[in-house]
């Protein structure tokens, strides 16, 4: 019996947020084990939160994650004003929606182009690219710019964001304030056109699954806080009911738990289910961007994910842009909270995916139980799926290529930093008996 | 202006070592020393590097080294090749400065602290031979200040 064991250790510097490990087992030609292991940092606060009151949840779990603070906070809100029947309305809830298309820019471009893209264009890494594209990497850090301004004008601080609090904000911006931001939203929104057509130029894998694609979804919005869950597949329910349709399973060789819909399976969550599900809500500009870049209504190609990335970044900066037009100082920065011992669900669209968080309070608010469902863990099953079905194809190919394809794969998902993955250990694990 | 840059997350043990240092250097500096506290994030970094031609920044590291050990790198020594190119998320720090050479975004003079760290687990508090080198951290940052 011969091995050939290849492993890949990435293991030197900090900004260790999250972990992740892929492991690939082929025995005689044939694909005996495709696992990708996230070490999810969710059940670790899950714990940490017990015993704290209500009003810590949306600062300790933006901490989660470096990219997606605001995805964490809004969950969290939501959850809290549920169990309180609490109601944000008006132009707090407008602001909220504006915070969160910051940071869907932020996140969206930066994996676009410093992560993602380079996949594409064949080289190594965003550094590597830079070299003989140093045009489309400042277009890039602009662009991510003009998310970042959003996130900090309405956030109050640059990294963990500390100004949402449940019942709305600590302090609001002036319309003065949000004024500031117009120019450069303006200069994004062709960014994100040209964007769009850029990446939509790239050559995509012949690849198509037959996913069902789970997202909020409202009557007016393209959803970020507010909406009911549903799929491509029939599901229609509440945020409420996530646990009632939706199981988490612990998973042997992982600290993470994996979701899947009770009785059916693995489903997608992230900008291809959102598109899919809202593709009418989008702006006109926007769904006529999508259309002429070569997309359907529905995309089953998730390599296409980059493309339908770029249309929710032009979303998004359109629509921060009707939200500052529209935009009056709210009279008081937060409602008035009735607290008392409850559940509360919330469900938000954080860019990689639905994020859900639940919670039980006694009768002081204090956190009795939280239970905190991260995109990537929700899409854990989807990306191995993938994985096997790309491995059929490309099993010739020799490690380094193979190792390409798979990890490009993996970033269709743009798994979350610290909910999920940021040193991929690859090993491929090839073993011949005869 | 000098400008102090500390890399890090409070919630992961020895990886808040960076902004311990920062925390440490208020009492110590001058408002002609620009403070900052990063996460890594790369757009961030970059802004950063351009408010001055002198950057120092200060970050955990994994060399293999004893626990605590403080590293000094110019942005020349480090190995061109390091964490390039693997990371599934995120830019990492080196990566950063790789690109900031490229994009000629990088301060005359970037040097960076590294302070050997071993546990990167979820959590506050960092372990006791990297909490014992905040202060001579804290002093090697200051030598490496600018006199004005």
């Amino acid at each position: 019996m011969t091995s050939d064991v290849r492993k890949i250790d990435v293991d030197y510097i900090a900004r260790v947020e999250g972990e992740g490990e892929m492991h690939v087992k082929v025995v005689d030609g044939k694909i005996e084990d495709v696992w990708f292991g996230i070490f999810e940092p969710p059940r670790f606060y899950e714990a940490f939160l017990e015993g704290r009151p209500f009003s810590d949840a949306p600062d300790i779990t933006a901490r989660i994650c470096g990219i997606c603070p605001i995805a964490y906070q809004m969950s969290s809100v939501h959850a809290m004003e549920y169990a309180f029947g609490a109601s944000v309305t008006g132009q707090l809830r407008a602001l909220r929606r504006l915070i969160y298309c910051g940071e869907w820019i932020e996140s969206h471009v930066l994996h676009m182009f410093l992560l993602h893209a380079p996949d594409f264009l064949g080289y190594e890494s965003a550094v590597h690219m830079a070299a003989d594209h140093k045009d489309v990497v400042e277009l890039g850090l602009r662009l991510k710019k003009a998310g970042n301004e959003i996130v900090t004008m309405v956030g109050g601080r640059e990294i963990h964001p500390i100004n949402v609090k449940v019942g709305g904000f600590y302090r609001v911006p002036t319309k003065k304030d949000l004024e500031t931001l117009v120019p450069e939203l303006e200069w994004a929104r062709d960014a994100a056109i040209k964007t769009v057509k850029l990446v939509a130029g790239f050559s995509f894998p012949k690849f198509e699954q037959d996913f069902e694609f789970v997202s909020l979804s409202h009557p007016l919005e393209y959803p970020f806080n507010e909406g009911r869950i549903v799929s491509n597949k029939g599901l229609d329910i509440a945020v409420a009911e996530w646990n009632d349709y939706f199981l988490e399973e612990h998973v042997e060789r992982s600290n993470a738990l994996h979701s899947r819909i009770r009785s059916r399976g693995a489903y997608h969550v992230g900008p291809l289910a959102r598109y899919a599900n809202n593709f009418e809500k989008l702006t006109p500009a926007a769904r006529d961007v999508a259309l002429e870049a070569g997309l359907g209504p529905v995309e089953l190609n998730p390599f296409k994910s980059i493309i339908v990335r770029g249309i929710e970044t032009l979303y998004a900066v359109e629509e921060a842009l009707r939200i500052i037009d529209q935009y009056e100082e709210p009279a008081s920065p937060d409602v008035e909270l009735n607290i008392h011992a409850g559940v509360g669900h919330g469900a938000s669209e954080a860019p990689r995916g639905m994020l859900y968080h639940r919670y039980e309070l006694d009768n002081a608010g204090r956190i009795l139980k939280a239970q905190i469902v991260p995109p990537t863990a929700q899409n854990q099953l989807t990306i191995e799926d993938d994985l096997r079905v790309v491995l059929e194809d490309s099993l010739d190919l020799p490690d380094s290529e193979l190792t390409w394809i798979l990890e490009q794969s993996i970033r269709n998902y743009d798994p979350c930093i610290s909910c999920a993955t940021h040193f991929l250990n690859l090993k491929v694990e090839r073993i011949n008996t005869k | 202006m000098n400008v102090v840059i500390g890399v890090g997350n409070r919630w992961r043990r020895d990886d808040s070592v960076g902004l311990e240092v920062v925390d440490a250097l208020r009492e110590r500096v001058d408002a002609s020393v620009v403070l900052i506290e990063s996460d890594g994030e790369p757009t961030r970094l970059l802004d950063a590097f351009a408010l001055a031609p002198h950057v120092v920044m200060v970050d955990a590291v994994v060399t293999g080294a004893e626990p605590g050990t403080i590293h000094r790198f110019t942005d020349k020594e480090l190995p061109a090749r390091m964490g390039i190119g693997q990371s599934s998320h995120l830019v990492q720090l080196f990566e950063t400065i790789e690109l900031g050479k490229i994009l000629d975004k990088l301060p005359n003079g970037l040097i960076l602290i590294g302070v050997e760290a071993t546990d990167f687990d979820n959590g506050e508090g960092m372990t006791e031979p990297v909490a014992a080198a905040v202060e001579p951290t804290v002093r090697a940052v200051l030598g490496e200040l600018l006199p004005l």
